[in-house]
């Protein structure tokens, strides 16, 4: 199915940002396999952005 | 000036919940002239509800004599929006609030929730909000524009001091009509006096629209035991009902 109103805006907004506290692998790219980060209190610390995966 | 079309939504949402952490009087009611609450980190926390319950300031930002030094084209436009009831304001058009506008809505408070590295401001009037980064980070290096720009925050002793750019030339800077330009910068500078008490000054630097920088100072209000509630505007639904010459 197509959606012909999805606008997808990527100009010059903040992206790309290399945001502190993000895990990385020796190439310097998001670890999105390291472990779940956690808030001072122990709880798994769910902030930051998300999206649906792909497959 | 009169607004007919302000609706008001005081349903059955989370109204009068008593809040932890909100310091009482002896008789259980806040204690809105408490000392100002503190982050672990010892600045203060601006965390909280708040409004400015005088419309005034959404009619007019300089009310209270402030002189405005409008460029000649700003003067004009400005005294055709006054002239025309301000009945093309964006939000007439459910068009989001700009800065510091979004704020002064009377019937919908704002929201401030303060993290180390980012503070949201998020507004009721039509669920929109503002991200001010803390992280260190700057400007990028070019901004699509934005109805709410780009915030980078830090503080200076107990004041929290907002930067804004990038911004779209679509918002007004009030209700009445104050305009200004992509080239607008907006710093705003937030002290919260005591518990229940922040004062905003916010110095408009637009030097398309206006001769020199100029600043205003806002007074707001904690609304304690409350919660937001969810507002969506009816797109272009009031339109036809907007009377201006």
């Amino acid at each position: 199915m197509l959606y012909p109103t999805v606008a997808v805006i990527l100009l010059t907004q903040w992206v790309n940002v290399s945001i502190p506290n993000t895990p990385r692998t020796p190439d310097g790219k998001p670890n999105l396999d390291a472990p779940a980060p956690r808030s001072s209190d122990g709880k798994p610390d769910l902030s930051g952005i998300w999206r649906v995966a792909g497959k | 000036m009169t607004y007919t079309l302000l609706t008001f939504a005081l349903f059955l949402q989370w109204v009068n919940v008593p809040l932890p952490n909100i310091p009482r009087t002896s008789d259980g009611k806040p204690n809105l002239t408490a000392p100002v609450p503190k982050t672990t980190d010892g600045k203060p926390d601006l965390t909280g509800i708040w409004r400015n319950p005088d419309g005034g300031y959404l009619e007019n930002i300089a009310r209270g004599g402030v002189q405005v030094p409008f460029q000649p084209w700003a003067e004009t436009l400005y005294k055709q929006r006054q002239e025309t009831f301000s009945k093309d304001r964006p939000s007439g058009r459910c068009l989001p609030h700009g800065v510091p506008d979004a704020m002064l809505v009377p019937a919908t408070p704002f929201k401030f929730i303060q993290t180390p590295i980012v503070t949201l401001i998020l507004f009721e009037n039509q669920g929109r909000y503002r991200q001010v980064f803390t992280d260190g980070r700057g400007f990028p290096k070019e901004m699509q524009p934005t109805w709410l720009g780009y915030s980078i925050g830090r503080w200076e002793g107990d004041t929290f001091v907002v930067e804004t750019k990038g911004f779209n030339d679509q918002t007004w800077l009030d209700d009445g009509g104050h305009p200004h330009t992509d080239a607008y910068h907006a710093i705003e500078r937030f002290h919260r006096r005591d518990f229940g008490h922040m004062d905003l000054e916010i110095t408009i630097d637009d030097p398309k629209t206006y001769t020199r920088p100029w600043k205003v100072t806002i007074p707001f209000e904690f609304f304690p035991d409350m919660e937001l509630m969810e507002s969506v505007c009816e797109n272009e639904r009031d339109t036809p009902h907007l009377v201006g010459k």
